[in-house]
């Protein structure tokens, strides 16, 4: 997007919807960047590394894990990979919003 | 850690230390550092414009990023060290922008002193040393450095520091869009963006577990170079970062009358990189203090 002041950037960042940066050739790490800048903050990865250490041992989860999935370039492994299914908020939150 | 008196001055010309609260809290400078301007306010042009010059003392360039914005205090006086070897790895979050960053950013200073101002520096007083991980671990005193946001973990092969200074092979992530590492154009590959984002987010994760927030964070200031093939990352400019402080159970030497939340609201960060909640003029605010601000990790980079 282009804008000329921080108040066109303001409402680009709110309205329009960005494209993955690879244009498809690598569609889950497109589909993962469009993960982290959707407009919702409950939609986007809510759990990275540190969070989630004690409970589950030291295993990545949340974008750490599905990042480190990608980067393998392992067939089988991102056959299989389901961006964000691995993400889970630390604790129960109440979402922002009301639907 | 910041109890060092230094209101002690009983003769008649001196007057109260002006305290002042708020997102830049400070306390004058001690007159005997002779770089420092008389008046408090005057800091942070100053520094900016000597700086700028270079010619300023090595110890004084190192702290740039630190005291630029006017973050100070006159309390110089480290905490106990009593500590033996130097560990082999060892994370470092420093940020600056409320008392318990002063105080970790002054003991580093103090410890690193001794390693800058002993030649190890070139004529405009650029450390000629790697000013990075490599040249903490060299600094036999750093394990003495103790403080609620210094973390010392072992957590593997790749390491991060975060410091204002980097490797002096560094390019930031800015310009690793327009070339990698060896000079070369090539948008990075899909694996090269994962290994630099996880490195990021692990920062940003650590960053964010002790209540830091980078509040500006950007290409610019994602620092990338490779050792034996890693990536070894480092994030700066922690000038516009703010200590996410709990109301409850505020640290030790974090009054909680220094604590305004419009701190947080004051920020003038690159907006290109602020998800939209955070942007001017948003109705809703945002809660990013538990969560990864992920807008800004790897956009960048990724772009072909």
């Amino acid at each position: 997007m282009s804008a000329e002041d921080i108040l066109e950037i303001a409402a680009a960042h709110r309205l329009q919807q960005p494209f993955g940066p690879t244009a498809g050739r690598e569609p889950l790490l497109d589909e993962l960047v469009l993960r982290l800048l959707e407009k919702n903050p409950d939609m986007r990865y809510q759990t990275g590394f540190i969070h989630l250490r004690a409970l589950t041992n030291f295993q990545a989860k949340g974008l750490i894990h599905d990042l480190k999935q990608i980067s393998t370039r392992d067939f089988f492994i991102i056959g299989s990979l389901k961006i964000g299914e691995v993400d889970r908020a630390a604790s129960f939150t109440f979402p922002d919003r009301i639907y | 850690m910041s109890g060092t008196d230094t209101e002690d001055d009983s003769s008649p010309e001196s007057k109260p230390v002006e305290k002042r609260s708020g997102r830049f809290g400070y306390t004058p400078v001690p007159s005997d550092i002779g770089l420092m301007p008389s008046t408090p306010d005057a800091v942070s042009d100053v520094f900016g414009m000597i700086l700028s010059l270079g010619a300023v003392q090595p110890i004084w360039q190192f702290n740039s990023l630190f005291c630029y914005r006017g973050f100070w205090q006159d309390d110089r006086t480290p905490a106990a060290t009593s500590t033996p070897a130097v560990p082999q790895e060892v994370i470092i979050t420093i940020a600056t922008g409320k008392s318990l960053a002063y105080d970790l950013t002054l003991q580093i200073e103090l410890r690193l002193e001794s390693f800058v101002t002993n030649g190890r520096c070139n004529k405009i007083g650029e450390p000629s040393i790697n000013f990075s991980l490599a040249y903490l671990h060299t600094g036999s005193s750093l394990p003495g450095i103790s403080h609620p946001i210094l973390w010392k973990s072992s957590p593997g092969k790749n390491r991060f520091a975060i410091i204002s200074r980097c490797h002096s092979e560094e390019r930031t992530l800015q310009e690793l869009h327009f070339s990698n590492l060896d000079g070369e154009y090539r948008p990075p590959s899909a694996i090269e963006v994962c290994q630099i984002a996880i490195g990021v987010v692990q920062i940003l994760d650590s960053i964010h577990s002790r209540k830091v927030r980078h509040g500006n964070l950007r290409p610019e200031v994602i620092n990338i170079w490779k050792v034996e093939g890693e990536y070894n990352i480092c994030i700066r400019d922690f000038t516009e970062s703010a200590l996410l402080l709990d109301r409850d159970t505020p640290p030790p030497g974090s009054p909680d009358n220094e604590f305004d939340e419009s701190d947080f609201l004051s920020v003038t960060p690159c907006p290109w990189y602020l998800p939209p909640e955070l942007l001017p003029g948003s109705s809703d605010p945002g809660k990013p203090l538990d969560k990864i601000n992920s807008q800004w990790i790897i956009v960048r980079t990724s772009t072909p």
